[in-house]
């Protein structure tokens, strides 16, 4: 079964169920996303994805809303647009965004300006290098949900993060903040892989950017081997 | 802490054991009131029966305000410092307090007897200021303390036409009182269709701010297929400057308990929750109590049974489906939706979920059927509602009247504007409605006259300002609420609410940019047209209804942006000065940490 709609007024087909994103992008029709990942539960919750559907009162995330017959969808009007260079305005302002070269792109394409609030609380928090794995900068961490979602139901079944704190404040943690190694984590690496901002990253790269030669992180190695 | 005794927590935990996760926010409500607070051996223990994750535990204790997951006093004085509170001078009170017992607001005493917090509105609008000690409504308190009330706060019912009212305002009717559940027998002897089809042509939506169809609503569950449906009576009431709710129940709770019976009677549910505030803690055993009454009644037990949820300090969770993930035992996150919660509801199951006042109004459409109760309101919006009328008026309280008085009307009736002085705005619905002026005294109080009038009914909230108030302080506690309520999950909010709160700080401090008027603008837009959930999308509605109304308050006092950086690197110079001084009274702090313990947790 396919159900035909109208994405900025060119006729396209969809399989029926598929979402408008996977529609989009089947038609070559760009959506940028943020929190969104084949591999993971979509939770609409970056709303950089959002679209224009006549008849509805606001706008809808793409990633989770399905093609219906006969939409007429907007996927780059005004609104959708202001929208998304607000948004991003506001993760500038918010977080460390150096290593989201994705996200630097789409702030270049919407015309989103680094300094549109002057003045604004950061998000900022220093480097918890707390394993022998990985180390996290939650500083460059926009809230996309994908680690906990890997390390709890949409992979691992681990439980080892979840969230502290509320609102802007919020921020991923471990059960009372506890270190990596006191935790039920397996060091699986599901969290490192599927983080798209460098807030979670393997320790050797960490290291290599801390100025370490490959030598050096190797005997920092070899001394572990050693004492076993 | 390897000293806790655990015991009294493992004997306690049993009841909560056969509810799996969904007992976790009760088992914490009940480990806290075993210790205080939730150190991590606590926190753990409930972990362990309950088969929740320990880093979900900890989640859900850091999205709560009212679980604290560090050392608290034994007793606790929150103080509510939203809109109504503030007229009445509560920053004084707090300050004053604070002074008193030689402690900061969000601090603990040294000697852990005492922790004094700030509260978001706390539903005793009416009269204020007002605070919660310990489970305790404080309120009319006088800025100088000499005078008070204290205990389970006054109803102050009024109004033209008492309907759901009738036996409020005199405290707390038993089912004596009440009389027999004649409604709900009347509901036994028909088809369950048919009670649908009288609340449907009843008219009646809902009064919990987002007016659906109560009839449309109760006819989708009925009609879902599943092995188990539920009623859920929404008494989250959170709304700043809304207190109906807590009248309704507090005076008669077996209206509201029978309007669930017939609700679960049509849509064929055999279990329900009454959602519950945990600022409201003592409802909690007015409801216990009724409930216990209409089971020995035989109206609960056989083929329906209610029992109580206790929320904990999250505005949030008045979201309908935020409140079932909390009553599951997660963070108050809302859902996507669709799916609706008529067909994947509770337990992912087909789930009505009504406000106290829907609910209040269900026996009475049963008794008199839909015709009947048409005959009071209008057309389009019938029956009465019950407004919260707070603020600068002579007669504060809860009013009673048909839909279709007029504003004036209702203000007429509260005694007009306190002191005969001149209006300046009313806020209504709430921190999530939209301001009107004297220009719209003459709107009707109907769904239809004040949509056109670009204003919202949301729960009834009509919060007055007499000329003399500063807007901007207003705006700028609207700010802070909703800034310190975000679940955090949907992007434009979580960042939104808190830079609409740094803008509106600004403003109110007079240090507006230049460019303010156009960020608030791009945010509350933003915030109202891609949010995940109804807090995002009417937490700017008051903030842009001000700035439509008054644009000068935005603008005055306005810096330009060189000289806002030339401002910022005085601050900061000021800052680092600051912190080299206080190197010394740091250390000093390091040592006394044992006695003086401040809450990380938000405020």
């Amino acid at each position: 079964m396919t159900v035909t709609f109208f994405m900025d007024g060119r006729e396209v087909t969809a399989e029926d169920g598929q979402t408008l994103l996977d529609a989009a992008r089947a038609n070559g029709i760009d959506i940028p996303t943020i929190c969104f990942h084949e591999a993971t539960t979509a939770n609409a919750l970056c709303r950089i994805c959002v679209v224009e559907v006549e008849g509805q009162r606001v706008l809808q995330p793409s990633c989770i809303v399905k093609a219906g017959a006969g939409m007429k969808v907007q996927t780059r009007s005004e609104k959708v647009i202001r929208a998304r260079r607000t948004i991003l305005e506001m993760l500038a302002s918010t977080m460390d965004l150096s290593e989201s070269t994705e996200i630097q792109h789409m702030m270049y394409e919407y015309g989103a300006s680094s300094s549109r609030f002057p003045d604004a609380q950061r998000r900022e928090s220093a480097a918890k290098d707390d394993n022998p794995m990985y180390v996290r900068d939650y500083s460059k961490c926009l809230l996309c949900w994908r680690c906990v979602q890997v390390c709890a139901e949409d992979a691992q079944y681990t439980f080892a993060i979840n969230f502290s704190g509320r609102g802007f404040e919020t921020q991923i943690g471990t059960f009372f903040d506890k270190a990596i190694p006191e935790t039920s984590c397996v060091l699986c690496g599901q969290c490192v892989a599927i983080c798209p901002t460098g807030a979670l990253k393997p320790k050797r790269e960490y290291l290599l950017e801390q100025g370490l030669s490959a030598d050096q992180i190797g005997v920092l190695n070899s001394g572990r081997k050693k004492r076993k | 802490m390897s000293e806790i005794d655990l015991a009294p927590l493992q004997a306690e935990l049993q009841k909560y054991i056969p509810l799996g996760r969904s007992g976790l926010l009760p088992a914490l409500h009940a480990a806290q009131n075993i210790y205080g607070w939730l150190p991590h051996e606590v926190a753990a223990e409930v972990a362990k029966p309950l088969r929740v994750p320990l880093a979900d535990v900890h989640g859900v204790i850091e999205f709560y305000s009212l679980f604290y997951n560090q050392p608290i006093g034994e007793r606790i004085i929150r103080v509510c410092t939203d809109q109504a509170c503030a007229l009445k001078g509560a920053d004084r009170l707090l300050n004053h307090l604070c002074k008193h017992y030689d402690v900061e607001a969000g601090q603990t005493t040294r000697d852990l007897s005492l922790t004094i917090e700030r509260s978001p509105c706390l539903g005793l609008c009416e009269q204020a200021p007002a605070a919660l000690v310990d489970d305790d409504a404080e309120t009319n308190i006088a800025l100088d303390f000499h005078s008070y009330d204290i205990g389970i706060p006054r109803s102050l019912v009024y109004g033209s036409h008492r309907k759901l009212t009738v036996n409020c305002g005199t405290g707390t009717s038993t089912l004596a009182r009440y009389g027999e559940y004649t409604a709900y027998k009347k509901a036994l002897k028909m088809q369950s269709a048919d009670v649908i089809a009288e609340i449907k042509a009843s008219g009646l939506v809902g009064r919990g701010g987002a007016a659906f169809p109560t009839g449309i609503k109760w006819e989708g569950a009925a009609n879902a297929n599943a092995d188990q449906k539920y009623v859920v009576c929404n008494a989250d009431e959170s709304e700043p400057g809304t207190f109906k709710d807590r009248v309704l129940l507090l005076d008669d709770p077996h209206r509201m308990i029978e309007g669930m019976c017939i609700a679960a009677y049509a849509i064929g549910a055999t279990k329900g929750y009454i959602y519950i505030r945990g600022e409201y803690p003592y409802i909690v055993p007015v409801l216990e109590n009724a409930l216990n009454e209409a089971r020995m009644d035989g109206y609960l037990g056989a083929s329906f049974d209610i029992e109580i949820r206790v929320g904990a300090g999250a505005y949030i969770c008045g979201e309908e489906t935020a409140l079932f993930e909390s009553i599951e035992g997660r963070r108050g996150f809302p859902r996507v939706k669709p799916p609706f919660p008529t067909t994947n509801g509770l337990f992912d199951r087909p789930t009505v979920i009504n406000n106290v006042e829907t609910l209040c109004n269900v026996p009475l459409i049963i008794k008199s059927g839909a015709q009947g109760y048409r005959r009071i309101g209008t057309e389009k919006s019938p029956g009465t509602k019950l407004f919260c009328v707070s603020g600068d008026v002579a007669k504060p309280g809860v009013y009673e009247v048909p839909f279709g008085v007029t504003l004036r009307q209702l203000l007429k009736m509260a005694g007009g504007v306190a002191g005969k002085k001149p209006l300046k705005a009313v806020l209504f619905g709430g921190a999530a409605g939209a301001f009107a002026t004297s220009k719209h005294l003459n709107v009707k109080l109907t769904f239809e006259d004040l949509r056109a009038a670009g204003l919202p009914l949301g729960s009834g909230v009509v919060m007055v300002f007499n000329e003399t108030r500063d807007l901007r302080d207003v705006l700028k506690r609207l700010g802070k609420f909703f800034a310190h309520e975000s679940c955090g999950k949907c992007y434009p909010c979580q960042m939104g609410t808190q830079r609409q709160m740094e803008v509106l700080d600004r403003i109110a401090g007079g240090r507006a940019l230049a460019d303010d008027f156009a960020r608030l603008q791009d945010v509350g837009w933003t915030m109202t047209e891609a949010s995940l959930c109804g807090l995002g999308q009417t937490a700017a509605g008051a903030v842009l209804s001000a700035m439509k109304l008054w644009p000068e308050l935005f603008v005055e006092g306005q810096r330009s942006e060189g000289e806002s950086k030339k401002a910022k690197a005085s601050r900061v110079s000021k800052v680092s000065k600051a912190k080299k001084v206080s190197k010394v009274p740091k250390l000093a702090l390091k040592t006394s940490r044992k006695t003086i313990i401040s809450r990380t947790k938000k405020k």
